[in-house]
């Protein structure tokens, strides 16, 4: 909200600088976001006279002009056809800047000299324009800088208010406030009917159909009325609080807006029917054009305001196109009223508007402010000779509130809260200043009657905000929690989240962390069938953008879409990219899951910035030798893989599911190329996506320690020519099966095909592992071991040595 | 006799001066000291001499041999030393090569932050929770009295699923799910997305948050501010602080936790708008009707409670000044952290 201090000096007697005020609100819950020095934009501006005014010897629409500054006489060239000699007028001094960058100085104008510039009133953004220049009060002192001589001066405080502090949006709000804060009193504004103008009785009824939506309807007549524009001081005002000048009549009811946090609304009472107002609820269907010409369908239930035969205005909201204050309005009904703020945001969310209005309404306006906010509207009328009111006005306030219940706080509870050590006096000087009532009953219960504007006062603790706002934050202790001593570990799921990315990012993996949303078209790109889950995402009802739209089922097409940035922007030959994040699946009956992956990417030419290993292309055994580092790391037993993905994203011969326990917990391979491509990636791209729920499950912190054997260990290396159709899972899984438990361990060294090697036959090495917990093996145990397994080998597998 | 001894002494050494490598120094060896020697030849002539001086005379000649043998093989050691020096000179690798290595990655910087917090509160005791992105309105928003039509759903901007399911707009709901399933007294933290549709160069729709929730007997708006200045101390150091009133309808009193500016030191500057100060969270004191919501008795408990940026955090702690880097994926970016 825009606080003008001026303004504000007219409800307290502050001379606080004002980085004082704007530090002290900050620090009592009003945050001053900006401090604005209005006036400077005037500099080097000032009042001066024209001493005498002659027709330009070389332009007949200019005049030289002689102008007294008050101490010395400058010659000026004007275009402006209204100016004479004995006017007062606003001369720019060379130095003078304008919106829009004109900056003034001493220049020749068709050959005559000219030493500043006459204003005028669009000029110096006081007024509209009207051709010609400012002409200024007679009364005004030469020299003067016309800041001063206008009061144009100001300071404005951008102050944010929080929610729950509507009664603050108005300068009356915020001085009730700095009052408290400054323990200063608050001066109360006039606001009495003028005498002498008629009664309501005979000019205005109103009916309230609905009390719960409305439950106060006042007005106010006035008559004589001359609508025009309003005194400076008012326009100035309204347009330093960011509200636009419309006329005088307008502009009372928006400076009664900004000062009493009070909305009004003037008819045209000529064109209200029936001299009546009826308050019900919208029709079904009904249509209603807003005085902004726009036609609205209203929805049920809309609150609206109307004479005797048709609707007039959105209650609360926006004014009738059709009843709206013109030149030629003669007499004005004023309208103040309660509209309950449910109603009004319900209709304002239906109808998407939001008004300076509305919003006040939504967030609850002072049902006891609706009579003097009315009244000073009125005096205001009069004040500034726009026309004459009623004596007195129209109240429709058929229920009244009741006496609002005190609230009993405890001073030990409040001090308990707190960590302070208050007394229950110094707690009741708090709230007085902030207009409470306080009945202390002497065994350490405080009863508070907060005052009418304050619907966020309903529960002690709101008390005890209060209490601690007044005190100041920064006046309570220091002390730390006195609770007993427990350790935490991080939760599992966290514990294996953070292994993981250790373990990938020393593999090479950088972490990437994408929004949750993404584009449609990126999962179709994954070729999701029309019966997979991941292929029908939840959608959002309300996406930034078609590209944010849909909820993430899989992570691919993210890190896709980050290789294809640094593909493109970044110019990488080589990419390694994971990330650990949720994913979104609906079934078919609409119920959300979430569910945690790990995902991974490996695309390009590895080891190019390294002259120690040669460079190679990654291939589908880089991303299976990272996952069975990942899961070895994470201590995840047992682990294996099986051949062929049904994933429809992966080349079933070049992929991989991955079995953790017995259970699926991923799969890993090479894209389609087709997929591939659309990414800009040149070569394969090979992915894996683990559940990383299932990761935590078989993930073992400790496992028991096994014995191991001290009796020396014999290897022997097993050189096998196989069929090609056989798998290197096939032969291991044969040692695996081999009946003798001196063979303790094999690993698969050599691997190689083509040159020496017949076609259609592969070699395969092993290096075997023979062992005894018993004894220390001969020669010969070990032989007739290595032969039983030969032949059985050659048995199975058709194996032959090589 | 005594000629011919020095005279072969200076011979040898002359020689040894002039040997180039130890095949010369072996020619040497055998040429003083071998069968066909001089100094043979002479000790061979000792057993003519009389008796006197051929003692004398073969003791002049055995101190000869010996010397000639120590210097012939103290030549040797040198030279064998040198040619081992010279060999190693020559194999020796150029060690200011950059190691062999496989290119490594990085984690990215609100993990790592994420991290951070996450074990200064750990090692105060509080429990790492989780909780759904996809949240319902009734968490989200009533349990933590928010209710339909309430002035503070203005906000949050929300991204909604359907009338009742929404992308949680903050981690608090969390509070709540963690209340209803665990008695007080309780100490969790909640690391997690959250949603909000606002996106500009200092808005994200999607960012990180971390939440605290400490449920006891006696907790205390001064603990609060203990609490945080311990949390705000171990990330940014011993800097300047100050609690303001600040309003969130789960939390009464409220306020908004700001840092002396680490930019500027408190002098005044761009990222602090010239206040000296950042605003990095969000706490205050479990309001009542929370509790009762979450289904504790309001009457027996007292809690309080924070949310934090995590990229605020990064961000100050990083000098990073585009939310939207954290987004990008960049890997010019990542590879900093
Ligand atoms: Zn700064």
């Amino acid at each position: 909200m825009l606080l003008s201090i001026r303004w504000l000096q007219e409800f307290i007697d502050i001379d606080a600088p004002v980085h004082d005020l704007a530090h002290r609100l900050t620090m009592s819950g009003f945050e001053v976001e900006c401090v604005t020095e209005i006036g400077p934009q005037w500099d080097h501006i000032i009042v001066a006279e024209v001493l005498e005014s002659t027709r330009h010897p070389d332009a007949d629409k200019l005049t030289v002009n002689a102008v007294h500054t008050g101490s010395q006489t400058l010659q000026i060239v004007c275009g402006a056809p209204n100016v004479r000699a004995g006017q007062k007028v606003a001369l720019a001094l060379p130095g003078a800047a304008f919106p829009g960058g004109l900056v003034i100085k001493r220049s020749k104008i068709r050959g005559q000299l000219s030493e500043g510039m006459l204003c005028s009133a669009a000029e110096l953004s006081l007024g509209d324009p009207d051709g010609g220049i400012l002409i200024l009060d007679d009364s005004l002192t030469l020299g003067v800088p016309l800041a001063d001589a206008l009061q144009l001066r100001d300071t404005v405080l951008d102050v944010s208010i929080t929610p729950n502090r509507a009664d603050c949006l108005s300068v009356l709000g915020m001085a009730r406030e700095i009052a408290a804060l400054y323990d200063l009193p608050l001066k109360a504004p006039a606001c009495e009917l003028p005498a002498g103008g008629p009664t309501c009785a005979n000019l205005i009824a109103v009916d309230i159909q609905v009390p719960d939506a409305c439950p106060r309807y006042c007005a106010a007549y006035a008559c004589n009325i001359t609508v025009g524009p309003s005194p400076l001081w008012m326009r100035r005002r309204l347009e330093n609080c960011g509200i636009r000048s419309i006329n005088n009549i307008v502009d009372i009811t928006n400076y009664v807006l900004l000062e009493w946090g009070q909305p009004l609304h003037a008819f045209d009472y000529n064109l209200i029917d029936g001299k009546q107002i009826v308050v019900r609820a919208a029709h079904h269907g009904e249509r209603f054009t807003t005085l902004d010409t726009k036609e609205h369908t209203l929805p049920a239930g809309a609150l609206m305001i109307c004479d005797a035969c048709q609707s007039r205005a959105l209650a609360g909201i926006m004014g009738g196109l059709d009843s709206s204050i013109t030149a030629g309005t003669r007499t004005v009904l004023l309208e103040s009223a309660y509209f309950t703020p449910g109603s009004i945001a319900a209709t304002g969310r239906s109808l998407g508007i939001k008004t300076e209005a509305s919003q006040r309404f939504e967030k609850g306006v002072d049902i006891n402010g609706v009579v003097p906010a009315l009244k000073r509207a009125a005096s205001l009328i009069v004040e500034l000779n726009a026309g004459q009111t009623s004596v007195d006005i129209c109240d429709c306030y058929p229920a009244p509130q009741s006496a609002p219940r005190p609230i009993d706080v405890s001073v030990d509870t409040l001090n308990m809260t707190l960590g302070l050590r208050l007394d229950a006096e110094t707690i009741s000087t708090y709230l007085v200043r902030l207009q409470m009532r306080v009945v202390p009953n002497g065994s350490g219960m405080l009863a508070v009657i907060p005052p009418s504007y304050r619907y966020d006062i309903v529960t002690p603790v709101d008390v005890i905000e209060e209490v601690a706002r007044l005190n100041g934050y920064d006046r309570i202790p220091v002390t730390y929690p006195n609770v007993p001593l427990c350790g935490s570990d991080l939760n599992p799921a966290c514990e294996v989240a953070e292994q993981a990315r250790r373990l990938l990012a020393f593999s090479g993996f950088s972490e990437v962390i994408n929004y949750s949303f993404q584009d449609p078209d990126l999962l179709s790109g994954l070729r999701f069938s029309t019966d997979d889950e991941r292929g029908n995402p939840v959608r959002l009802l309300n996406p930034l953008s078609a590209s944010q739209s849909v909820m993430r089922t899989s992570i691919l097409g993210s890190l896709l879409q980050n290789l294809q940035h640094n593909l493109r922007s970044n110019r990488c030959t080589a990419c390694s990219l994971f990330e650990i994040s949720n994913i979104f699946l609906q079934n078919s009956s609409g119920a959300i899951t979430e569910k945690r992956l790990l995902a991974g990417l490996i695309y390009g030419t590895l080891n190019t910035d390294t002259w120690a290993l040669p460079s190679r292309n990654a291939d589908i055994f880089d991303i299976k030798g990272c996952i069975e580092a990942l899961l070895t790391g994470l201590r995840i037993q047992p682990f294996c893989f099986e051949s062929g993905s049904l994933e429809p994203f992966l080349m079933p011969q070049s992929s991989l599911r991955i079995y953790v326990g017995d259970c699926l917990c991923g799969n890993c391979g090479t894209l389609h190329p087709d997929i591939t491509e659309r990414f800009d990636a040149a070569g394969p791209v090979h992915v894996f996506e683990l559940d990383f729920s299932l990761l935590c499950a078989y993930h073992k912190e400790y496992r028991p320690h096994t014995p191991f054997s001290r009796f020396p260990a014999v290897q022997r290396d097993l050189a096998l020519l196989i069929d090609q159709s056989i798998s290197a899972a096939d032969v291991t899984a044969s040692l695996a099966a081999f009946n003798c438990n001196l063979l303790r361990q094999w690993n698969l060294f050599d691997f190689y095909q083509g040159g020496s090697i017949p076609p259609g036959k592969k070699s395969i090495a092993f290096r075997l592992l023979f062992q005894s917990d018993e004894r220390t093996l001969t020669d010969a145990e070990v032989n007739k071991a290595h032969d039983k397994l030969l032949d059985s080998l050659r048995q199975q597998l058709g194996a032959e040595l090589r | 006799m005594s000629d011919e001894c020095a005279s072969i002494r200076a011979s040898c050494n002359q020689e040894l001066q002039q040997a180039a490598n130890e095949n010369d120094l072996y020619q040497i060896k055998s040429k003083y000291l071998g069968r066909s020697s001089r100094l043979t030849a002479l000790i061979k002539s000792l057993k003519d001499l009389p008796a006197e001086e051929r003692a004398r005379s073969g003791a002049a000649a055995n101190a000869l041999k010996i010397s000639l043998q120590q210097d012939i093989d103290i030549a040797l050691e040198n030279m064998r030393q040198a040619r081992t020096v010279r060999a190693i000179a020559e194999q020796a690798p150029d060690i200011t090569l950059p190691g062999r290595r496989t290119a490594i990655g990085t984690l990215h910087p609100v993990t790592r932050i994420t991290a951070k917090i996450a074990s200064i509160f750990t090692s105060m005791g509080f429990s790492i929770v989780d909780g759904p992105e996809i949240e319902l309105d009734f968490f989200n928003f009533e349990a933590l009295n928010i209710p339909k039509d309430h002035p503070a759903r203005d906000m949050h901007d929300t991204f909604y699923v359907s009338d009742a399911q929404l992308l949680r707009t903050h981690t608090s709901p969390v509070q709540i799910r963690t209340m209803q399933k665990m008695q007080p007294p309780l100490r969790i933290l909640c690391p997690g997305k959250v949603y909000r549709c606002d996106s500009d160069i200092s808005h994200t729709p999607m960012f990180h948050q971390i939440e605290g929730l400490m449920v006891d007997t006696h907790v205390s708006f001064a603990d609060l501010k203990g609490l945080l200045t311990i949390l705000i101390h171990r990330l940014f150091g011993d800097i300047s602080i100050r609690f303001r009133p600040s309003y969130f309808p789960f939390t009464e009193p409220s306020a908004e936790v700001d840092i002396q500016c680490v930019m500027c030191r408190g002098m005044g500057c761009r990222v602090c708008s010239g206040t000296g100060w950042l605003e990095i969270l969000g706490c205050g004191l479990v309001n009542p009707v929370v509790f009762k919501n979450a289904g504790y008795d309001p009457d027996a408990v007292t809690g309080l409670a924070f949310g934090l940026g995590v990229e605020r955090i990064a961000m100050l702690t990083y000098g990073i000044n585009d939310i939207r880097l954290f987004y990008e994926n960049d890997l010019r970016f990542l590879s900093q952290f």
